[in-house]
Parts: C-alpha cells; sequence; structure tokens
C-alpha cells in the first residue's frame, strides 16, 4: 500500500501503533479500536443487510473476528480497508446461513403517521416504503450479488475495492451489480413505489 | 443525493452499543489469545533462508581453524519456584519465603542482596533484620518493596495489580519512581495507592509442603521467622503493633499526602471534582434539604406542572439527595428517572454529568465508564466532555 499525503501516513502509523497495544491486550486499546471503526462498519452491514433484528450479534461478531484475527494484518492495506473485509465475510457468512432471507426488524417510526397534505412527510413515507420494497429484492438476490451491489451502489464504494473486499476480480463484480441492477429495474416495472423511489436517486 | 444517502441508518441506541463494546472488550482478549493462523509462506521461505545461512557460516567456521571457546560468567544462581496447588515454604538463610498456591517466583541473590522477582500469586516474607546487608527486594512487575523490617507479604495478580501488607517492621514501596515508606499494621495497594491500616494477620500454621528448616547455627541469635512462627502474635507484640498503628494514624496527614500522590487517578478525580454542578445547592443556597426535596417532589410528579418545571424540579431533587444528603444511590435512582421522563430535558446534559460524578466518585469502573460513555455520546457538546473520554479511556 502506497500512502503520499502526510495525514494518510500518520493515521497509518496511528493504526500499527493502536493494534500493537491491542496485541498487548490493553482494553483501553480494544475500546478505542472497537469505537474509531464502529460506525463505519455498522453502516456498511447495515446497508448490505438492512434494518435488522441481528445487527447487534452482527457487529459484535464482527469485531470479534478482527480481534481474532488481528495478528493477521500486516498493515498492506488500511486498518480500515481490512476491518471492512472482516465485516463484509460476517456479513456474507450471515447471508448465506440464512438462505438469503435476512431478519428483517421494523423499521424505527414506522407507526408514525405521516399527514398526506405534507411534501416533506409524503417523501419520507415514500423513502420509507421504497427501502421496505428495495431490500425484499435484496432478500431475493445471490449472497455474492447482494453484497456486490449493496456495496457498490449503497454502500457507494468502487467496483475495484468491492471486488477487494469481496476477494473476487473486477469483471465477476461488475457482472455481479448488472445482475442485481436489472433484477430491481425487473421488479421495479412492475412496483410503482419501488419505481418512484429509484426514479428519485440518480 | 445517491441511492445509499437516501437510505438512513438506524442508529444503535447507546445501551445496546455499550453492551456490544462490553462484549468485545472483553471477548476480544480471549480471541487475541487464540488467533486463527493464516499460512506464512514467507515465513517458511524465510526460515530456510536463515538456516541456508546458518549452515554456511557454520561449514566456513568448522573449515577454519579450531576457535577456542568463549566462557561468559553464568548469572548468578536463581531458584524458580511454583506452587500451583499447595502453599509452600522455602528458607534461603536470611529470609523465609511462604507463598500461596497459584504462585509463581524466582529467587536471585544479585551483589549478595536477595531479589524475589514474583510473576504472580502471593508471597509472604519473614526477614531477619537486615543491617549493613545489601537490601532484599520484592519486584512485582513495575513495583519494588524492598525490606526495612522484617515480616510483610506481597500479593501480584500478573498484570498489574499489586497489593503490599505489612505485619512487622517497615518496607520501603517504589511505585512509579514515587517511594513510600508502609509501617506495620498498614497495606498499600498500586491501585489506589492508598496506605490504610489493617488488622493484624493471624500468622498461618505450618506450612503444607515444608521445606527442612535449616541447620542450626552455633552462636547465632535464633532468625526472625523462627520467632514468629507459633500463631497469633503474642501480646506484647499486639501491644506495640497497636501503638505502632496509633502512631501511623497520627502520621495520617502526611501519608495521606503520599498516598494521594500515588493514586493513578488522582488527577481524573481531581478534574472530575472541579467540574461544575449545575444548580449547586452550596452557590445556589437551600435552607433544609429534605423540605426543599419535598416540596420539589410536589412539582415533579404533579399532572399540572409544565415539562420544563417538573424535569427542572427532579434534577434538583437528585442534586440535593447527592451534595447535602450523601444519598446517591436515591440521587441515582432520581437521575434514572429523568433520563426516562425527559430524554431531551434541558437539564439532560447536567443529569449526565451528575451520574458520572457520583458513579466515578466511587471508583473508575465500569459503572462509572459507562455513565461517561453516555455523557459523551448525548451531550457532545457538554463542557464534560473532555474529561468523560479520560474516563473511558482510563485503564
Amino acid at each position: 500500500m502506497r500512502h503520499h499525503d502526510p495525514v494518510t501516513v500518520a493515521l497509518y502509523v496511528e493504526d500499527v501503533l493502536l493494534v500493537d497495544r491491542c496485541l498487548t491486550g490493553e482494553p483501553a486499546a480494544t475500546r478505542e479500536l472497537f469505537r474509531r471503526h464502529r460506525n463505519r462498519v455498522h453502516a456498511s452491514l447495515y446497508r448490505v443487510l438492512g434494518t435488522n433484528a441481528d445487527m447487534d450479534d452482527l457487529l459484535q461478531e464482527a469485531f470479534l473476528q478482527v480481534f481474532q484475527s488481528l495478528r493477521n494484518w500486516r498493515a498492506e492495506a488500511s486498518l480500515a480497508t481490512w476491518i471492512d473485509r472482516v465485516a463484509v465475510r460476517v456479513a456474507y457468512r450471515y447471508l448465506t446461513r440464512r438462505g438469503r432471507r435476512v431478519v428483517t426488524a421494523p423499521l424505527e417510526g414506522d407507526d408514525d403517521q405521516v399527514p398526506v397534505d405534507d411534501a416533506g412527510g409524503a417523501r419520507r413515507q415514500l423513502a420509507r416504503d421504497g427501502v421496505v420494497r428495495l431490500y425484499a429484492v435484496l432478500d431475493e438476490l445471490s449472497p455474492a450479488a447482494r453484497l456486490a451491489f449493496t456495496l457498490h451502489e449503497i454502500d457507494g464504494r468502487a467496483l475495484a475495492e468491492v471486488a477487494e473486499l469481496v476477494g473476487s476480480s473486477v469483471t465477476a463484480t461488475k457482472l455481479r451489480v448488472w445482475r442485481a441492477r436489472k433484477r430491481i429495474e425487473d421488479a421495479a416495472a412492475a412496483d410503482p413505489v419501488l419505481r418512484e423511489f429509484l426514479q428519485e436517486a440518480p | 443525493v445517491t441511492l445509499g444517502q437516501r437510505i438512513p441508518i438506524e442508529p444503535l441506541e447507546e445501551e445496546r452499543l455499550v453492551a456490544i463494546e462490553r462484549a468485545v472488550v472483553s471477548g476480544a482478549s480471549d480471541r487475541l489469545a487464540h488467533p486463527t493462523r493464516e499460512p506464512r509462506r514467507f515465513l517458511v521461505l524465510a526460515a530456510a533462508l536463515v538456516a541456508a545461512s546458518a549452515a554456511g557460516i557454520v561449514g566456513w567456521r568448522l573449515h577454519d581453524a579450531p576457535v577456542a571457546p568463549v566462557f561468559t560468567p553464568s548469572d548468578p544462581p536463581a531458584l524458580a519456584v511454583r506452587t500451583e496447588a499447595e502453599r509452600a515454604t522455602i528458607d534461603i538463610g536470611d529470609a523465609r519465603i511462604t507463598s500461596d498456591p497459584a504462585t509463581a517466583f524466582r529467587v536471585t541473590r544479585p551483589d549478595g542482596g536477595v531479589l524475589v522477582t514474583l510473576e504472580r500469586g502471593r508471597v509472604e516474607l519473614a526477614v531477619d533484620k537486615r543491617g549493613a546487608r545489601p537490601p532484599l527486594v520484592v519486584r512485582a512487575g513495575e513495583t519494588d518493596v524492598e525490606v526495612v523490617g522484617t515480616r510483610f507479604s506481597v500479593d501480584y495478580d500478573g498484570l498489574s495489580a499489586i497489593a503490599v501488607r505489612v505485619d512487622e517492621g517497615k518496607v520501603k514501596v517504589t511505585h512509579q519512581q514515587r517511594v513510600q515508606l508502609i509501617g506495620a499494621g498498614s497495606e498499600w495497594k498500586s491501585s489506589t495507592g492508598v496506605v490504610a491500616a489493617i488488622e493484624p494477620r493471624v500468622v498461618a500454621s505450618a506450612p503444607v509442603a515444608p521445606v527442612p528448616p535449616p541447620a542450626p547455627v552455633p552462636d547465632r541469635a535464633p532468625a526472625l521467622h523462627d520467632r514468629v512462627a507459633a500463631a497469633p502474635p503474642p501480646p506484647a507484640r499486639a501491644k506495640a503493633q497497636k501503638i505502632e498503628r496509633r502512631a501511623a494514624a497520627a502520621e495520617q496527614p502526611a501519608r495521606g499526602q503520599a498516598a494521594i500522590a500515588a493514586d493513578p487517578y488522582v488527577d481524573l478525580k481531581v478534574a472530575i471534582r472541579k467540574q461544575p454542578i449545575a444548580f449547586d445547592p452550596k452557590l445556589d443556597g437551600n435552607g433544609d434539604a429534605a423540605a426543599e426535596i419535598a416540596r420539589l417532589k410536589k412539582v415533579a410528579y404533579s399532572p399540572t406542572t409544565l415539562g420544563g418545571d417538573a424535569s427542572a424540579a427532579l434534577y434538583r431533587i437528585a442534586v440535593l439527595l447527592h451534595k447535602p444528603l450523601k444519598q446517591d444511590a436515591e440521587a441515582l435512582r432520581t437521575l434514572d428517572i429523568y433520563r426516562r421522563r425527559f430524554s431531551r430535558g434541558r437539564e439532560l446534559d447536567a443529569a449526565l454529568w451528575l451520574r458520572v460524578r457520583i458513579l466515578c466518585g466511587r471508583a473508575i469502573d465500569d459503572d462509572c465508564r459507562q455513565a461517561a460513555y453516555s455523557y459523551e455520546e448525548k451531550a457532545p457538546n457538554g463542557s464534560g466532555g473532555e474529561v468523560a473520554v479520560r474516563i473511558t479511556n482510563a485503564p
């Protein structure tokens, strides 16, 4: 891995020192590592799996896996990328184990009634419904396709990065994303709510 | 706006995050201890290279004329002792060391002195007066306990917690470059650094796995351990200890200062106390705290009271319970009610800080850290934020 700007180098050194402290079993370092990366890992897991009743267990498992493999981090990739890779593996195993079906928890505030004449409220309601429908379609995809699509289209990662995270080639990743997109477009053709939700996105 | 930005991420509640963090921190040590090993081919390659180089060097050396062996002075003899299931006693002539089960220590004699390096567990020592002889030192982690007097024990968990208990005489404890003299009837702990008076210990009966006593030395006064081997100390000794303890109590202010300096959390505790309490009864005044609480309760729990007044009243009740009345358990319960009822109350930051102050005033432990964590999360702009972060990172 190449590090050019001083900020990146400083972060890299910080990561190395933090990992060293973790490896000595220092609880404060463990806590610090968790706190530094938890939001990003949680966000990634959330975008891949949607609102999920098992999220606590998954986040916990991801970090426990991180610590179990921490000695294997060779500082070739940034610590964040390496942790993301571990988290993606956890998500993949979860999807495989669950037979693609994700235990979806009700969205926070689903019972809130939005006045119809409130334009902002109606848009938020559409977004909520659209998200539910989108993840329902994602549930039908293979774990690998779902990971590729969500990491690229929802989590906003570049194809090359997604390929690295899932341990696949860029071509294969691109193909999976394309297939998933096709499947979602087909579903949207039959579902006006999903169509409208997707049309609002670029 | 990308698709991702349009999908709201449901934040994890603080309690859940705290629970996950605790599980991760507690599980991490176990996972770190049992890592998954990836095959490291480069290591195998490196090992092969090193072996080839070593073989080459050895061959070259054998090819040359024989080289005379170099003798280096051997290390001073060391006695390594590990007791797993039983107490054991060893006598090294001028000291007798009794160890608890699951204790590991090593005895060396550098420069005529005695160095007992305690790896973990607990040892009790009965030591002859050192006089002009080099010192006897018990080393536990980074703490040195130097024997000035006679009978004491050192308890070490192998990581950081060390307790030194002195039954007779005096010892000198050097911890983090601070030196403290601990007298008879006192106990020092690395966690607090506080020297506290203790009850005299009843001397243990015969050890389970005794080492045969040393052969009697003519014209030599009986060793101290011979004198203290009997169970409770003789009345005269007990009386002497009582006098020593009284003297130690008289010295308390001076010791207290040293103890505060040695407390690893002393700065943190000072910082916590320095943080002002919103509505400090001392500053804002309250004549009769109990009467004031009774009045505030009517306000807080009245159905006709507006939210803002009720939350203020509830918070003030907690402050009054904490500060003049020192009913901290009740204050914490009140603060919990406050948090449940007024999750967006005007005094929420202050209430969260009061929890930190109460819980961390007792000890810098998990409850305290959780309170600090809650404060840090829910009151990110609170004036105590910096202190809260320090608390959560306190070892």
